[in-house]
């Protein structure tokens, strides 16, 4: 889709057509539930976040600006959505540097080196870590967001992005130093 | 340069520091293995970030947001308008009534010095449509109910007409209020998102 059609179908979506925004979440259902699966873990969960994040964005419409793309707009909002969940979660807590337990409390990592995919073994890794590093890695590596749209985005210091990303980082370095 | 902090490989890796401490950090990093071993963990991690597929959605959500979105707002509804057209009627009757004992115009248009307009019209105005619409004498035929006397409750200072206001007046005027809320409350509700009419 071009970003004039994309714009015209923004447009009507605007002034209440519901074909239009139709369209939109046909064409951006995929990138919005793979960053609430990536934030949330789980497939259901993920399903719920993505619905809600889109029925969001339809009552933000009127405050988006035609003139930019749509895509980076609603991965936001499901990010949001998302942080907006997990903030209930204990893990949001600055002092949680955990990473969540294994689900199998057998499965050592050689056990999840056997993975039938190195991409479903790195998603897990992703989903174990604590909630807020899950957000910094997301924004960050997923969607591109500088330091300070990131504070801005999570309304935190940007000393605290700087070194939640570090230590996000610092922790996957870890977990994934058996991935051959 | 001494081993670059945790904030500075940070900013190197993120191809976000100056370019000065990006060239001493090279530079270290190519004498120091340590620095050098950090460096490449963490890039490590960046390229398999990069490796992590999208997952396929297993159901088209389009359906099911489409049947949660809040449908577009119509303000003039039947049921509204219906609502409206009592609400303003009741407030017009109640007007008429409150007009009728406040005896606002023999009071105000005199101060007003247009001449033309000290006399007849508001008498003729407010005597006409209390005839034709009027149920007062109901109130004092039927209903008995007491008298208020405003000037005295209210209006202590001499030079004021007195203000009689009958129960039954009142009750119009407070039915006249309930009825401005309910326009209020309608048009409220007609503007807030996510109500199915």
């Amino acid at each position: 889709m071009s970003s004039t059609q994309e714009r015209e179908l923004v447009r009507r979506a605007k002034a209440g057509d519901h074909d239009a925004f139709a369209e939109i979440v046909n064409g951006h259902q995929q990138a919005v539930f793979n960053v609430a699966y990536r934030l949330l873990g789980n497939v259901a969960d993920a399903e719920d976040a993505a619905q809600e994040a889109f029925i969001r964005a339809y009552q933000f419409l009127g405050t988006f600006d035609l003139e930019r793309p749509i895509a980076p707009w609603l991965k936001r909002i499901a990010a949001n959505v998302c942080l907006n969940r997990l903030e209930g979660q204990r893990a949001f807590s600055v002092l949680d540097d955990e990473l969540a337990p294994l689900p199998d409390p057998n499965a050592g990592p050689e056990a999840l080196s056997v993975a039938r995919h190195r991409d479903e073994r790195i998603r897990f890794e992703l989903s174990r870590l604590p909630p807020r590093y899950r957000a910094v890695i997301e924004l960050r590596h997923f969607q591109d967001l500088s330091y300070e749209e990131i504070a801005s985005e999570l309304k935190r210091p940007l000393s605290d992005i700087k070194s939640d990303l570090f230590r996000a980082r610092k922790l996957l370095a870890e977990q994934l130093k058996d991935l051959k | 340069m001494n081993h670059p902090s945790d904030s500075q490989l940070n900013e190197y890796l993120d191809q976000s520091s100056d370019s000065p401490t990006r060239r001493a950090i090279n530079s270290h990093i190519e004498t120091c293995p340590d620095c050098r071993r950090r460096v490449e963990e963490l890039q490590l991690v960046f390229s398999r970030l990069k490796e992590v597929s999208e997952v396929e959605l297993s159901h088209d959500l389009t359906s099911s947001v489409l049947a949660r979105l809040p449908h577009p707002q119509r303000l003039w509804t039947r049921a509204f308008a219906a609502q409206l057209g009592a609400a303003l009627g009741i407030s017009l009757y109640m007007l008429i009534q409150a007009a009728q004992v406040i005896h606002v115009p023999k009071l105000l248009i005199p101060e007003f010095r247009i001449p033309e307009f000290q006399f007849a019209l508001p008498d003729l105005r407010f005597a006409d449509l209390y005839h034709l619409l009027s149920v007062s004498h109901f109130s004092s035929l039927i209903f008995h109910l007491p008298t208020i006397d405003l000037q005295s409750v209210y209006l202590p200072f001499s030079g004021f007409p007195t203000l009689q206001l009958s129960t039954f007046n009142m009750i119009f005027i407070l039915a006249g209020v309930f009825a401005l809320g309910l326009i209020g409350n309608a048009i409220l509700l007609q503007q807030c998102p996510g109500i199915r009419k």
